[in-house]
Formats: structure tokens, C-alpha cells, sequence
């Protein structure tokens, strides 16, 4: 009906010295000639050029559920942390023990990370082993001698404050990680749980305490990563046990010192791991995105020809 | 030293009273009367000063009042140290870094008070010395005055230094370190924030340091705020003094007096707008409206000169209505 009014509309509206002779011009989707139809008029065609759902990938569960493992292995992750702090600050964890423990991990992580490197990386882009010995010096010696100094930061501060500080940097730190690429280590992910370590590390009773804390802390948050990312692409088989290992880890650890934190972590896991997949998946059908011809336009353009 | 500074002004301004040839407009004139005048006024009141200070023995009493008064100001100065080491006002401090800090103002403080008290056999001499200035005027007793006045709160001076150096390296440090803290850095080159990928040995320890700077901003903070306040007040004292110095110096005696016995003299055209005489950035401009067109009798007086002819008409009109 209403393409009918319009073509009365422009039946009427046709001036011109062959007005008399064709009642209807037809309409052509240009603006360069003047044509007897308003800039914005629009024939039966348009809605032709309608599509829905055009960019629309199909998941799979058992593969979301895969690198959603990732995201509750991370969860894990800050769990243990949190169960070693808790086990140094009740005395039942000496900290020459976890400083030995440590190290121990470190020298098994960088060796596995060593073997898993394929040739062709370690020939473009050789990192010496004296220059990994350099950074580990470095880190170990500046925390060593800050520790005292850390120890002292928050003596004046209120514990409840304290730990609502490392809770909001621990869930910025879980927001803010580079679950697709965690190697080069996000800025804001890996500083907020950095300042969570050190607010709690500073509660410790002594500054051998602070030291192995941050010690660990280092190793959980900055050097795990990058071992997983090496994993995930050079043994994606192993990859997945792993995460079910730190996952369970994690729980295990929590539950020896509440249980009802353990039962939190353990739903928490569940629904991020299980249900959010299933919940994407689910909702796939409820997709209706549209794209046509008024789409803003995007440019892809294609600059290897200007790259050497 | 705003004794020189005093000096200087002095000798411009007898520069150009004693200049040769008469004044060649009729602000050249008022401003040499005015400076003439208040030069007088100035020498007259001080030497009235003089005679205050140098009788009944007034310069002995003010110099064995002077090194208690030091010693008074140092106790309290200590004792507001003492209060800024405990827990000021319930703030929560950083204990080491309070305690490094207070023992080094306190030590500072110490220095000072002996340094008062090898000077004490000499403030007598001194006193006695620097109210013969005041021959000269009473703008060089009060210049003399700040002059001491700066010198004796010179370690507040000090304290306010070290206080800001150290609160704005901390602010400068604090605010680079946050932008590493949310992966960006300072582009020079554009004068812009932009994002930056940090190796992991520089996210660690620039992160030790942030935490370090911000849980120890508070105590800078605080004594930073204490011993500005000090400077303030020691600051507005001094400032008080110049301004009277100034007042002394550019109040328009002459014109005042003019205006009082004979103000037939300065009648004129109304006065252009008031420019600040921008050579003594201190001084008001101390000209006199223009007399234009001489040949004006004492009791005439002048036609206004923006009547349109009309208006100008109908006043006459009117006057020769009333005649």
C-alpha cells in the first residue's frame, strides 16, 4: 500500500517535457542525476538486501569448555596463593620452607619451559640463559632488599582495610588478565596482583615472611602464565590435565583451611567452566543481528603491498 | 634584601629631584613634589623613631628580649615536631619514615639555636647600628626589620624547602609510576599518555616502588602541609611590612595637600583613565590630571565640551532667560 501511494506520489510529482509520455521513471540507486524521486526514497528492493546473522560462528561445547578451563585454572591459581599466605600467617609454613619450594618450582618450570620451545623460536629470537640468570638476580636481590621496608607500609592501616584493598586488586586481576594471550603479561593484571601480594605480604610477622611471599607471588602470577601459554600451543594435549590439576589443587588447598571457601571456589568453577558455555551455546539461537546496505562502511585495507 | 632594594629607590628618586631645569609638564611636577614630600615625611618619622629607640635605654631591652624570643619560637617549633612524630591529630603515619624526618628537622633546629647563641654577646651592637638607619627614614628601619625577620626564621625557610622537594619528587614519581601501573606511558615527543608494553623485570619493580611511594604519601604529605602553613605566616608578617614600606613610598602627600589648601590648581579637564606607571611595578601612578589650555581665571569656569549644539543652545537660552 504504501509503495502504491508513493507511485502515485511520483506519478504526480513528474515534470518535465516527456511527462506526458511515461508516467513512471524508474528509480535508480544513484545520486549523481537528478531524478524526480526525494534523496532518500527507497523501492521494493531494499528489504531484499536484508541479512541476518551474517558473522554468526557456531560453537562447539566440549571446546568452550576447554578455554573457559583456562579462566577457572586462573581462579585456582590466586585460590593457592591465598592458601599459602594463610598458611605463613598461622605459623604452620616456614618461610625458609616455601623460599625452597620455590626455587625447586622455578628451576622445573624454566627447564620444562626450555624443552617445550620449538627449535625454530629458539633460533630467531635466542634469549640467553645468562640473560634470564640477570633478571632472576635482579628480582631476587631488589625484593630481598625492600622487604624491610615493605613490611613496615601498612603497619598503620586497619586490617579489614587491608583486605578489602587485595580483594578488589585480586577481582581486578582476574578481570584484566589476557586469557588469549597471556605471555607478554598484561600491565594492569599483572601490577593489581602484585599490590594485592605486597598489601598482604606486609601482614606477615617477619621480613624473610615478605620476602618468600613475594617470592611466590612472582612465581604464581608472572612466570606460571607464560609456562601455560607455552603448553597450550606446543602440547595442547597436556594442556587441559593441567588446569584440572591446578583447579583441583586449588580447592584441596582451600578446603584444608575452610571448607565453606572451598565450597565457593568449587561452584565458582563449576558455573564459569560448565554453565557459561552452556548458557553461550544455548543462547545462540536467541541471535538476531541484521546487516544491509546501510552498514557504515569498513575498510579493509590491505597494507602488505606497502610493508617491504 | 629589600634593604637594597629600598636603597635603590631612594637614590633613583633623588636622582630626579636633583635633576637640573625645571619640570617640563605639570606631572613631572607633581610627581618630584610628591616625592619631595613623602622623602620629608619619611626622614621626620624616622627620626622621631630614633629618638624613641635611643632613650631610656630601649635598645638594651629589645636586645635581651630578642634571643628568648628565639629560644621560644625553637621550643615550640620542637614541641610541634614532637606532636608531628606521635600520631598527629589520629592519622595514621608511617612510624620509620616520621621518626627519620623528625630527627632530622630536630637536628636542624638545634643547629640554629646554637647559632643564635653565638650571636647573642652581638645583638646589642647590632641593634644599635641598624636604629641609625632609621636616620635615613622610616622605610629603611622597616625594610631593616623584614630583613632581620628573614633572617632569624631562616630555618623555616629551610624546613619548608627540604618539605616541598620531597613532596613533589613523590607526587612526580607517584604519578609516573601509575601510568605503568595501567601499562601507558609519557610520549615527550607528542606530549601525550600513550600505551606501552612493558618487559616483566620493569612492570616488578616499578610496581615495589608504587606501593612503596603510596603508603608513604601521607607523612609527606603532612609535613609538607605544617611547614607551609609556617612559611605562610612568616610570609604574610613580611609582607605586611613591605606594604607599609610601599604606602610610605608612593602616597601622593603633595597632591593630597594641594587638593585640601589650593584646588583651584588642579582643576582641569576630566582626567584621562588611570594607567599604572608600569616602570615601578610597586607604585601608584602619582600624575595629576592635565591642565589644558592655560589662560583659565581662578573663578571661571570651564564649558563642558561634549554638549551637542542643541542642548548647548537651550543652556544658553536659559541663561540669558535668567539674566
Amino acid at each position: 500500500m504504501c509503495s502504491c501511494g508513493l507511485r502515485q506520489l511520483h506519478s504526480v510529482r513528474v515534470m518535465g517535457p516527456d511527462s506526458a509520455a511515461d508516467q513512471t521513471v524508474p528509480w535508480r540507486k544513484v545520486l549523481w542525476e537528478p531524478q524526480p524521486y526525494p534523496d532518500n526514497y527507497v523501492d521494493h528492493h531494499f528489504l531484499e538486501e536484508l541479512r541476518r546473522n551474517e558473522g554468526i560462528r557456531q560453537y562447539r561445547y566440549w571446546a568452550v569448555v576447554k578455554e573457559a578451563g583456562f579462566v577457572g585454572q586462573q581462579m585456582s591459581s590466586v585460590a593457592i596463593f591465598l592458601t599459602l599466605w594463610l598458611y605463613m600467617e598461622q605459623g604452620l609454613l616456614a618461610p625458609g620452607t616455601l623460599l625452597w619450594s620455590s626455587l625447586v618450582c622455578a628451576l622445573l618450570g624454566y627447564g620444562l619451559h626450555q624443552v617445550l620451545t620449538p627449535q625454530t623460536e629458539l633460533c630467531s629470537h635466542p634469549r640467553t640463559h645468562l640473560a634470564d640468570l640477570q633478571s632472576a638476580a635482579i628480582f631476587l636481590s631488589f625484593t630481598f632488599g625492600f622487604s624491610p621496608v615493605l613490611k613496615t607500609l601498612t603497619e598503620s592501616v586497619s586490617t579489614d582495610t587491608v583486605y578489602a584493598m587485595s580483594a578488589v586488586m585480586l577481582l581486578a586481576h582476574l578481570v584484566a588478565f589476557p586469557y588469549a594471550q597471556p605471555s607478554p603479561p598484561g600491565s594492569l593484571s599483572l601490577n593489581a596482583a602484585l599490590f594485592a601480594s605486597v598489601c598482604l605480604a606486609s601482614r606477615l610477622p617477619g621480613s624473610l615472611h615478605t620476602f618468600a611471599m613475594l617470592s611466590c607471588a612472582l612465581l604464581v602470577f608472572a612466570l606460571w602464565p607464560c609456562l601455560l601459554q607455552r603448553l597450550r600451543e606446543n602440547a595442547p594435549g597436556h594442556f587441559p590435565g593441567a588446569c584440572v590439576g591446578v583447579c583441583i589443587g586449588g580447592v584441596g588447598g582451600l578446603g584444608s583451611q575452610s571448607v565453606g571457601g572451598a565450597l565457593l571456589l568449587f561452584l565458582a568453577l563449576a558455573s564459569v567452566t560448565f554453565l557459561c558455555p552452556l548458557l553461550l551455546v544455548r543462547l545462540q539461537r536467541h541471535k538476531d543481528n541484521i546487516h544491509g546496505p546501510w552498514d557504515e562502511a569498513e575498510i579493509h585495507e590491505d597494507l602488505s603491498r606497502l610493508l617491504g | 634584601m629589600s634593604t637594597c632594594i629600598q636603597l635603590s629607590h631612594r637614590s633613583e628618586h633623588m636622582r630626579s629631584i636633583s635633576s637640573p631645569g625645571a619640570a617640563s609638564s605639570h606631572i613631572e611636577f607633581m610627581r618630584k613634589a610628591n616625592t619631595v614630600v613623602s622623602v620629608l615625611v619619611d626622614v621626620a618619622l624616622g627620626i622621631l623613631l630614633m629618638s624613641w629607640l635611643y632613650r631610656d635605654e630601649h635598645v638594651a631591652a629589645l636586645a635581651s628580649a630578642l634571643v628568648p624570643a628565639a629560644d621560644r619560637v625553637a621550643t615550640e617549633l620542637e614541641q610541634l615536631l614532637q606532636w608531628l612524630m606521635g600520631a598527629p591529630a589520629g592519622l595514621k603515619m608511617n612510624r620509620a619514615l616520621d621518626q627519620v624526618l623528625g630527627r632530622f628537622f630536630l637536628y636542624h633546629i638545634h643547629l640554629w639555636i646554637s647559632y643564635i647563641h653565638l650571636l647573642s654577646p652581638s645583638v646589642e651592637q647590632i641593634l644599635w647600628y641598624g636604629g641609625l638607619s632609621a636616620g635615613l627614614g622610616l622605610t629603611f628601619a622597616l625594610s631593616l626589620l623584614s630583613d632581620m625577620v628573614a633572617l632569624l626564621t631562616f630555618h623555616i625557610y629551610c624546613f619548608y624547602v627540604y618539605g616541598a622537594r620531597l613532596y613533589c619528587m613523590k607526587v612526580y614519581g607517584l604519578s609516573s609510576l601509575w601510568r605503568l601501573f595501567r601499562g601507558k606511558k609519557w610520549n615527550v615527543l607528542r606530549q601525550r599518555v600513550d600505551s606501552c608494553s612493558y618487559d616483566l623485570d620493569q612492570l616488578f619493580i616499578g610496581m615495589l616502588l608504587f606501593t612503596i611511594l603510596l603508603f608513604l604519601l601521607p607523612t609527606t604529605a603532612l609535613y609538607y602541609l605544617v611547614f607551609t602553613l609556617l612559611r605562610l605566616v612568616v610570609v604574610l608578617f613580611q609582607g605586611v611590612l613591605h606594604l607599609s614600606v610601599d604606602f610610605i613610598n608612593s602616597f601622593p602627600l603633595f597632591a593630597l595637600g594641594q587638593r585640601i589648601c589650593q584646588p583651584y590648581r588642579l582643576a582641569g579637564t576630566p582626567p584621562p583613565p588611570l594607567n599604572w606607571d608600569y616602570t615601578h611595578p610597586n607604585r601608584l601612578w602619582t600624575g595629576c590630571p592635565t591642565l589644558q589650555g592655560s589662560g583659565l581665571g581662578p573663578n571661571r569656569q570651564p564649558e563642558p565640551p561634549d554638549l551637542k549644539p542643541s542642548e548647548q543652545a537651550a543652556g544658553k537660552l536659559k541663561q540669558t532667560r535668567k539674566t
